[in-house]
């Protein structure tokens, strides 16, 4: 099963690993069982995908 | 025109000893802005009768009536005042304190009340890699005022408003390597301008340890403290645990608000 990153960049390949970092993209985990979610997107040209986007992976 | 010797006396501006005062009970009965001048009490029981708004009557201190007002006169074995300052050589043979600081036996200044913490995580913790990820704390070493919760929301939220120092020590491993990993101290929720560890785009192998410290401030009433991890590389990617010597958040205040 992908991770939400994993899909992420399948969705989007021009991603870089630094965009993770970097504060474009911020992936979050609260360790409250929720698992991970998308806490911001910054990204200049991309639209943060919606549930059913990530769901399809 | 007869005299009594008292009221010559008191003409003159002598004092004139008129017994014990009981400052608890009031006994016998002092009122403000009334009595004779040159009259005074020692007070036999300490206590907080209202005197023309003195209160602070200890064993041993005078009370006398000015022809004006009551006044007190520091008597007895103990002081008993409200605030005391102090220039030159102060020779202090004994110091405790009921509030937040205080000077041990050995003349060293002991902070009682300052919240001091470290903890640490139990097992290992596994972190899906570009996620910043909550590190879990659930155990702690030590925790003088029960200010670091360590079962639900692991963060530091210190009741005394200050600032402290906060140090963070972090193992990471990967079972094939490590690229990037970064460590925030968030404090209520917000990220890297509040400290950061970071090393980034690298090859760091399959194991790093790190160090991170920041003196933050707290308002001693909601504001909070959390370390957040974020790691990448390839393999599985955790924060080693269950050895408080290479991974622990440690805080502990250094200066009072």
């Amino acid at each position: 099963m992908m991770n939400i990153r994993e899909k992420l960049l399948a969705l989007y390949p021009e991603l870089q690993n630094f965009d993770f970092s970097a504060g474009v993209i911020t992936l979050e985990n609260a360790s409250d069982g929720k698992g991970d979610y998308i806490a911001e997107w910054s990204h200049p040209t991309l639209s943060k995908p919606t549930e059913a986007q990530l769901k399809g992976f | 025109m007869l005299k009594t010797v008292s009221s010559i006396v008191n003409a003159l501006g002598a004092l004139n000893y008129k017994g014990t005062w009981n400052a608890s009970i009031n006994n016998p009965a002092l009122a403000s802005g009334a009595g004779t001048k040159g009259d005074y009490y020692v007070v036999s029981v300490a206590g907080t009768t209202t005197l023309d708004g003195i209160s602070n009557w200890g064993v041993g201190d005078w009370a006398t009536y000015n022809g004006s007002v009551w006044q007190r006169v520091e008597g007895g074995a103990d002081l008993n005042g409200v605030n005391l300052s102090v220039s030159g050589t102060t020779t202090l043979s004994g110091l405790t304190a009921s509030t937040d600081l205080a000077l041990d036996a050995g003349k060293n200044v002991v902070s009682v009340g300052n919240p001091t913490f470290s903890a640490y995580g139990n097992a290992a913790q596994t972190l899906t890699a570009g996620v910043y990820t909550k590190a879990i704390l659930n155990a702690k070493d030590y925790d003088t005022a029960s200010c670091f919760d360590s079962t639900t929301n692991y963060r530091f939220t210190p009741t005394v408003a200050g600032y402290y120092q906060l140090n963070l020590k972090l193992s990471v491993a990967s079972t094939t390597s490590i690229t990037t990993y970064i460590a925030d101290f968030r404090k209520n929720g917000s990220g890297a301008t509040n400290g950061r560890a970071i090393q980034q785009n690298g090859s760091f192998g399959t194991f790093a340890l790190f160090n991170a410290n920041n003196i933050m401030y707290f308002d001693g009433v909601g504001d909070y403290c959390e370390i957040w991890v974020y790691l990448d590389g390839v393999g599985t990617l955790t924060i080693s645990s269950n050895d408080k010597n290479t991974t622990f958040f440690q805080g502990s205040m250094i200066r009072r608000a």
